[in-house]
């Protein structure tokens, strides 16, 4: 599989058919989708229709759109017409189908982009891990026994591991920068409110973004691009000149290098060291924003599952089920207080940004734990692997600023992922940063060698 | 600073013990296991809402732009 840019680049011309590139992409999933578990369900019938439809209207003397034949995935919260939109349940197969695409899904297929299935999560998007107790773990690509990171964790490996050079996800405290970091590759979470959450499966309201993933930053910007209302231009058209310019970056310490693993701090180096950034610099209020996020959380979550984790429990993934349970005896206070931190925490961030175009920060403590692992070891102290993967990306997505994480290139080790993060509704400069760092060679998506 | 900060137990609340541990008719009854998930579930959440107390209780007296304007 190559690109996304390059696949539309042969569809377009004739080189390639989207029917054989659909069929190519088929045919990788049922090789080695049982390896990763990155599908829960392929929609092969239905891809191959599209495609071949695609192709006919393109003979027939149709604009190719942007992405003609790019094949891709969606996290299983996206609605997809004719399907019931699961999020990683059970408890939600007696519900209706959806009747249309998610906006979002639309956009893509719109612009010639083949669906060509739904992709595993943590139930309900409640993790780090993607050890779905439903539809089993998703495999890392670049070791079979590692976690692919959560909630989007299906999204990241399907990418990952070249199924797909494009894939949806969403991201409410590190659903996709977490997965994105620990399997290598380019993820997005724009500025919260940016893309549409119009048919995505909601987990909480007030943190909940949409965002995406792809091989490249180019082909990032491109899809996202085609995903925007409220914005003019193209950001993918200006990407190269963009980076080219010098931009003022910070690399976070204080919280966010806190525990952090050595390879983490040399990946974290490596990127600040070739944007000439600045180290050490603090975002006061940190933790308690991370603990804000965490809060909130539980409380908006528990109240969206109230009837049905009442009279259904046992139906319920139980990781998710017993965090589902405690947020629903957090009091209203609790809710009142992390809403009324985050205004706070918002303004002293944007002082920070005064003086940075961009700031750096680890994705992740860690390179992917193994699947099944239940601590790991931060700053000397046993703690959780499920709540504390996003110990770095919960600040920062409780005031929604835009991200664009990027992996730091380490052929033949354990992928490690950094935060590009730009204030908010400056998704360019964060695209631009990390565009420089894949000029500059620094940021890769390195294919794993057991799927290379 | 930790990753991990704690409370005390005693620092649950009454009725989320009562809840887990004697359920009445019509609330749903959970294994040991569950509960003891629940209730260290919800020890993190109270010291994770103790932090944000505290941060709010410093920050009280401003008045902060709830915009999300560049």
């Amino acid at each position: 599989m190559t690109d996304a840019l390059a696949i539309a680049a042969d569809v377009r011309a004739g080189r390639r058919t989207a029917e054989a590139v659909t069929a190519r992409t088929l045919d990788a999933i049922a090789r080695l989708n049982p390896h990763l578990n990155a599908f829960t369900q392929v929609l092969a019938d239905q891809a191959l229709s599209d495609a071949r439809r695609l192709d006919a209207a393109l003979v027939a003397g149709a604009a190719a759109g942007p992405l003609a034949g790019v094949p891709f995935g969606v996290k299983s919260l996206f609605d997809v017409a004719g399907l019931v939109t699961l999020a990683g349940s059970v408890i939600r197969r007696d519900a209706a189908p959806a009747t249309a695409d998610a906006p979002l899904v639309g956009r893509l297929r719109e612009a010639g982009a083949i669906l060509v299935g739904l992709l595993n999560m943590d139930e309900f998007a409640y993790g780090f891990v993607t050890e779905n107790a439903h539809y089993g773990p998703t495999h890392n690509p670049h070791d079979l026994t590692c976690i692919a990171g959560g909630s989007s964790g299906g999204s990241a490996a399907a990418v990952a591991a070249g199924l797909i050079p494009l894939s949806l996800g969403s991201d409410t405290n590190g659903s996709v920068r977490v997965p994105a970091g620990l399997c290598g590759v380019f993820g997005l979470k724009p500025t919260l409110g940016r893309l549409d959450r119009q048919g995505v499966f909601p987990f909480v309201d007030s943190l909940d973004h949409a965002g995406l993933f792809a091989r490249s930053v180019t082909d990032l910007a491109v899809a996202y691009d085609l995903m925007v209302d409220d914005r003019p231009g193209s950001l993918a058209a200006d990407l190269d000149a963009k980076a080219a310019r010098v931009l003022r970056v910070g690399v976070l310490g204080g919280w966010f290098v806190l525990g952090a693993f050595p390879e983490v701090l040399e990946s974290l180096e490596r990127a600040a060291k070739a944007l000439d950034a600045t180290p050490g610099v603090e975002l006061a209020g940190a933790a308690a924003a991370r603990s804000a996020a965490f809060c909130l959380t539980a409380y908006e979550s528990a109240r969206l599952h109230d009837r049905d984790i009442a009279s259904r429990p046992g139906d319920y993934d139980p990781a998710v089920r017993d965090r589902l349970l405690a947020g629903a005896r957090l009091p209203d206070d609790v809710a009142r207080a992390a809403r009324a931190f985050r205004p706070v925490f918002r303004d002293a961030v944007r002082r920070v940004f005064e003086r940075f175009d961009v700031l750096l920060a680890p994705a992740t403590p860690c390179p992917a734990p193994g699947i099944g692992q239940a601590t790991m070891r931060l700053d000397g102290e046993p703690v959780s692997v499920r709540r504390n993967l996003g110990a770095y990306t919960q600040p920062i997505s409780f005031i929604g600023l835009p991200v664009v994480t990027v992996p730091i290139g380490r052929p033949g080790f354990m992928p490690v992922g950094v935060q590009v993060i730009a204030p908010a509704w400056r998704e360019d400069l964060a695209f631009a940063a990390a565009r420089r760092l894949e000029v500059l060679g620094v940021a890769a998506a390195h294919r794993p060698a057991v799927f290379a | 600073m930790s990753l991990a900060p704690k409370l005390a137990f005693h620092d649950l609340d009454d009725e989320a013990l009562r809840i887990l541990a004697e359920p009445k008719e019509g609330e749903a009854a959970f294994s040991p296991a569950c509960r003891s998930a629940v209730l260290e579930a919800l020890q993190g959440l109270r010291a994770h809402a103790a932090v944000v107390a505290a941060a709010v209780a410093s920050a009280s007296d401003r008045d902060p732009d709830e915009s999300f304007a560049p």
